[in-house]
């Protein structure tokens, strides 16, 4: 693969991206730093696409590997809510304000998951097999159906508490 | 809020495209990853040892009239011993990471590698005790077989040589285990914290 046919690649699915270094990055230093990291490892990994599964598939495994296996302390900068950050980067994406705030609670509420289950979570959303979630996270399809069940009800939970204030 | 009620809404892009430019320029930036740190850091340590060693090693072959080349050929063997030490480790921390792997795969590979990484280091970081402890024996013996005054650690008329090879040992002994408590705790420091976030991270999806 060349680099501009990398390039045109990760362009085309860049949303995996952005949405993995929203959920796995706590604050926006953070997120560009990860985005970056994502971006020279799935680079390295080049040669180990051998075209045997989807280039979105080989996306997610190295893309989750690298939020996953982040280790750094995090950059802190001045302490600003949450939702405040959500609704500056959502807002001009959503033409329904009800909508934007329905999405900003979900992102907030994803982010208070633990890391594997904010992999499933977003696996799930983006719509994808409990076959190809097995391929990508090497979970058997069993014991997904049950943890997405779990986190289903935790995020219900969550999403309440978001909306109270708590 | 239900989930599947959210696929829709949560297809849109949560952010602003990075574009081609800023992506390809990207490419050509060092990872920050902690084990491309580490494999940075331990190739600057090598070539510091490379200086060090290798230029007390030629000042002892080339000054004196070469009447210490042994001292020279000492730090020659030495620098080889950490050759082969900083290959062994570049080489573990070479096997530590399968990004394209299953993402379960990928973190039991790092926790196993990582823990072989961190035995080779606290092994052979006490292990260089007896080593050095060796070579000084075999320079300063060959140098200086005989002092003038009476010391346990060295073998003279009145103190013979099971006397001091036992003194010898028990200075290795508790120098050795001294060496082991403070590599434990350092590697401890160094490493513990990424061991047992690897070791819940398994544990969350096997849950």
């Amino acid at each position: 693969m060349t680099q501009e046919e990398f390039v045109r690649q990760v362009q085309a699915n860049e949303g995996i991206i952005q949405k993995i270094c929203r959920l796995y990055g706590h604050t926006q230093p953070d997120r560009e730093d990860l985005f970056q990291e994502i971006v020279v490892q799935l680079w390295k990994a080049v040669p180990t696409f051998r075209g045997q599964s989807k280039f979105s598939t080989w996306m997610y495994r190295v893309s989750l590997n690298t939020a996953i296996s982040d280790f750094r302390k995090k950059k802190r900068t001045l302490p600003v809510s949450e939702t405040e950050i959500d609704s500056v980067e959502i807002k001009s994406e959503l033409s329904d304000v009800n909508e934007e705030e329905k999405l900003n609670t979900l992102y907030t509420a994803i982010g208070r998951l633990p890391e594997i289950d904010k992999a499933i979570v977003i696996l799930y959303l983006e719509d994808k097999s409990y076959e190809e979630m097995e391929d990508i996270l090497g979970i058997n399809t069993n014991n997904l159906r049950v943890k997405m069940n779990r986190i289903k009800e935790k995020l219900r939970q969550l999403t309440k508490n978001i909306s109270y204030g708590t | 809020m239900e989930l599947d009620d959210m696929k829709n809404i949560w297809s849109d892009k949560p952010g602003k495209p990075a574009g081609a430019e800023k992506i390809a320029t990207m490419l050509g930036r060092q990872s920050q990853s902690p084990i491309e740190k580490m494999k940075r850091n331990l190739r600057m340590e090598l070539l510091i040892v490379i200086f060090c060693f290798g230029s007390v090693a030629a000042y002892y072959f080339i000054a004196f009239k070469s009447q210490y080349s042994i001292i020279g050929w000492t730090y020659a063997l030495l620098l080889i011993l950490f050759c082969w030490y900083f290959f062994r480790k570049n080489k573990l921390l070479n096997e530590m990471q399968c990004s394209s792997c299953q993402v379960k795969s990928n973190l039991e590979l790092q926790l196993r590698t990582l823990e072989r990484y961190v035995r080779f280091y606290l092994i052979s970081g006490t292990a260089i005790i007896p080593v050095l402890f060796i070579f000084l024996g075999i320079v300063l013996y060959y140098k200086k077989p005989s002092l003038n005054r009476d010391t346990v650690f060295y073998p003279s008329e009145t103190n013979p040589v099971w006397k001091f090879l036992l003194a010898w040992l028990i200075l290795l002994t508790i120098s050795t285990m001294i060496m082991w408590v403070l590599n434990r705790g350092y590697v401890n420091k160094l490493y513990g914290r990424h061991i047992r976030r690897l070791k819940q991270l398994l544990a969350q999806m096997n849950e």
